[in-house]
């Protein structure tokens, strides 16, 4: 009964959420062109650059360095930035929200949306840089789906979270982007997890980006099918995250609408 | 008759924290105080309301009638007791009126439809009697941020009432607004009321609240003081503010 209930309620709601992703799309991608031109040409020229400065380091571990830098970047990419977009989703809005009851999750569900879109971009573009680099084609890239789906349920427990705290604590954004350095430290966005020491290894298994990047490059740099513990591990960060964004966002929803 | 708004023992407190910042936290921390101020908003309200009748809300600025509708609305949730309400509920806020400033009033009526849950063809259906009701023909196509606080107000309360809701919360949004238009409002609210639809209202216009509810509720710090006859009621609220004049 109570699912039903949400269901209905988030029914109710789909105009004025589709609305709101609409105009969000716009303010990112219509209204700003040159910014939308240079945020899709942004990782490309990364992945130049970076290549031509350490496909060397690691050329006995890594065969095909653009793409595998590529795949990590667009992973970080899309984590890091859909949070940081997001946390200011409802403060944003909150000219509607104190106005009227509206399911608040919505805003931060639209924005991430927004970053997963753009993330869709880039996965459509691994193909071409696939074919360039020559790597091999497979039926694993039928996973790339499941692989964002799974990513979106992260990113979306994870945006709800800060967008929780976000009101109520001081320079939150300036406390996001250093933790979100050391993440990418602690991402192999540059590097592969084999350089890392094997004693020390298990430690960066505790951050999500690390299975899904291991997933993506199985797929597109090796070709062949992710181990089913790689997918059941991602699964389980996806949804557990999920979920506890939804609690967290759910009982803190009182305290901040007093801070928007 | 049906309730369409129950109220029991709904309280909602404020944990604020201290002033000095960190230095008052470590000071209390250190005698083993409470870390967090907490400001009683609403204490122990219940009430309830029934389908096709009218109440109103009377009180001096601060006693906490906004935040209470605020929780009738579901905008924020009680600390403790609970609040259950049927059907769609449409709030009219003075300060918010959930308008986005660059669109038109037109678009407006699209928006605010959409954020109570109608769709767009819904709401065209519609969109000429609030339009013609509000008296905003002419501002069809104006951003609302050229619009007056009286236009805005006007456009508001002409959505909340042509819209199907089962509960119309107004807040003091007519204040703003001539004799003339609050009087056609208070004559929409009535025949709102006997169509079954229940009726919430703020105003520090007595005659106001004689004409449109049978019963008032005075809060007082967040109390609630009196609840009675309207007529009663207004006679009191008047009678012990003069009395500290």
């Amino acid at each position: 009964m109570f699912i039903i209930e949400k269901i209905e309620n988030e029914i109710k709601y789909f105009d004025f959420f589709k609305r709101i992703l609409k105009r969000g799309f716009k303010r990112r991608f219509v209204k700003t062109p040159l910014k939308t031109a240079l945020t899709a040409l942004c990782p490309l020229l990364l992945m130049a650059l970076t290549t031509i400065i350490l496909s060397k380091s690691f050329e006995d571990k890594v065969d095909n360095y653009p793409l595998f830098f590529f795949c990590g970047e667009i992973i970080f990419l899309f984590l890091f930035g859909s949070a940081y977009s997001a946390m200011d989703s409802v403060k944003e809005n909150a000219v509607y929200i104190k106005s009227v009851y509206l399911p608040k999750h919505l805003f931060v569900l639209s924005s991430v949306l927004q970053s997963a879109v753009l993330t869709v971009f880039f996965t459509i573009i691994i193909l071409p840089i696939m074919l360039f680099t020559s790597a091999p084609f497979s039926s694993a890239l039928l996973l790339l789906p499941l692989l964002i789906v799974l990513m979106f349920m992260f990113a979306f427990g994870f945006s709800l979270i800060l967008a929780a705290y976000k009101p109520i604590i001081k320079r939150f954004r300036l406390i996001y982007l250093v933790f979100s350095f050391i993440w990418l430290i602690g991402s192999p966005v540059f590097y592969p997890m084999e350089i890392i020491p094997e004693k020390i290894r298990f430690i960066f298994t505790v951050n999500p980006a690390v299975h899904y990047m291991e997933i993506m490059r199985t797929i597109c740099c090796l070709g062949s099918m992710p181990s089913e513990t790689a997918l059941i591990r991602a699964s389980v960060y996806s949804l557990l995250v999920m979920l506890l964004g939804i609690s967290v966002f759910k009982a803190r929803e009182n305290k901040f609408l007093m801070n928007v | 008759m049906t309730t369409a708004i129950k109220a029991e023992n709904v309280s909602l407190i404020y944990n604020v924290p201290p002033k000095n910042g960190v230095k008052d936290f470590a000071a209390r921390l250190i005698k083993r105080e409470p870390l967090l101020d907490k400001i009683e908003i609403l204490k122990n309200i219940s009430f309830t309301l029934e389908k096709g009748s009218a109440l109103a809300l009377i009180g001096a600025n601060g006693a906490g009638k906004t935040t209470l509708l605020k929780l009738i609305s579901g905008i924020m949730t009680p600390t403790s007791g609970r609040i259950v309400t049927k059907g769609c509920i449409s709030p009219v806020f003075a300060e918010n009126k959930g308008f986005n400033p660059s669109m038109s009033v037109k678009n407006n009526v699209y928006l605010a439809g959409s954020m109570h849950g109608f769709s767009r063809e819904y709401m065209k259906k519609r969109i000429r009697s609030i339009i013609e009701f509000a008296e905003l023909e002419e501002q069809l196509n104006t951003s609302v941020k050229k619009c007056s606080p009286d236009m805005t107000s006007r456009l508001a309360f002409a959505i909340a009432a042509f819209v199907k809701t089962d509960i119309i919360i107004v807040d003091e949004a007519l204040s703003v607004c001539g004799e003339k238009f609050c009087e056609k409002c208070v004559k929409k609210m009535s025949e709102m009321k006997a169509n079954g639809t229940a009726v919430l209202f703020v105003s520090y216009s007595g005659k106001q609240i004689i004409n449109l509810c049978e019963r008032a509720l005075w809060l007082e710090n967040g109390e609630v003081k009196m609840t009675d006859a309207a007529e009663n009621t207004c006679k009191a609220y008047n009678e012990f503010y003069e009395s500290l004049s």
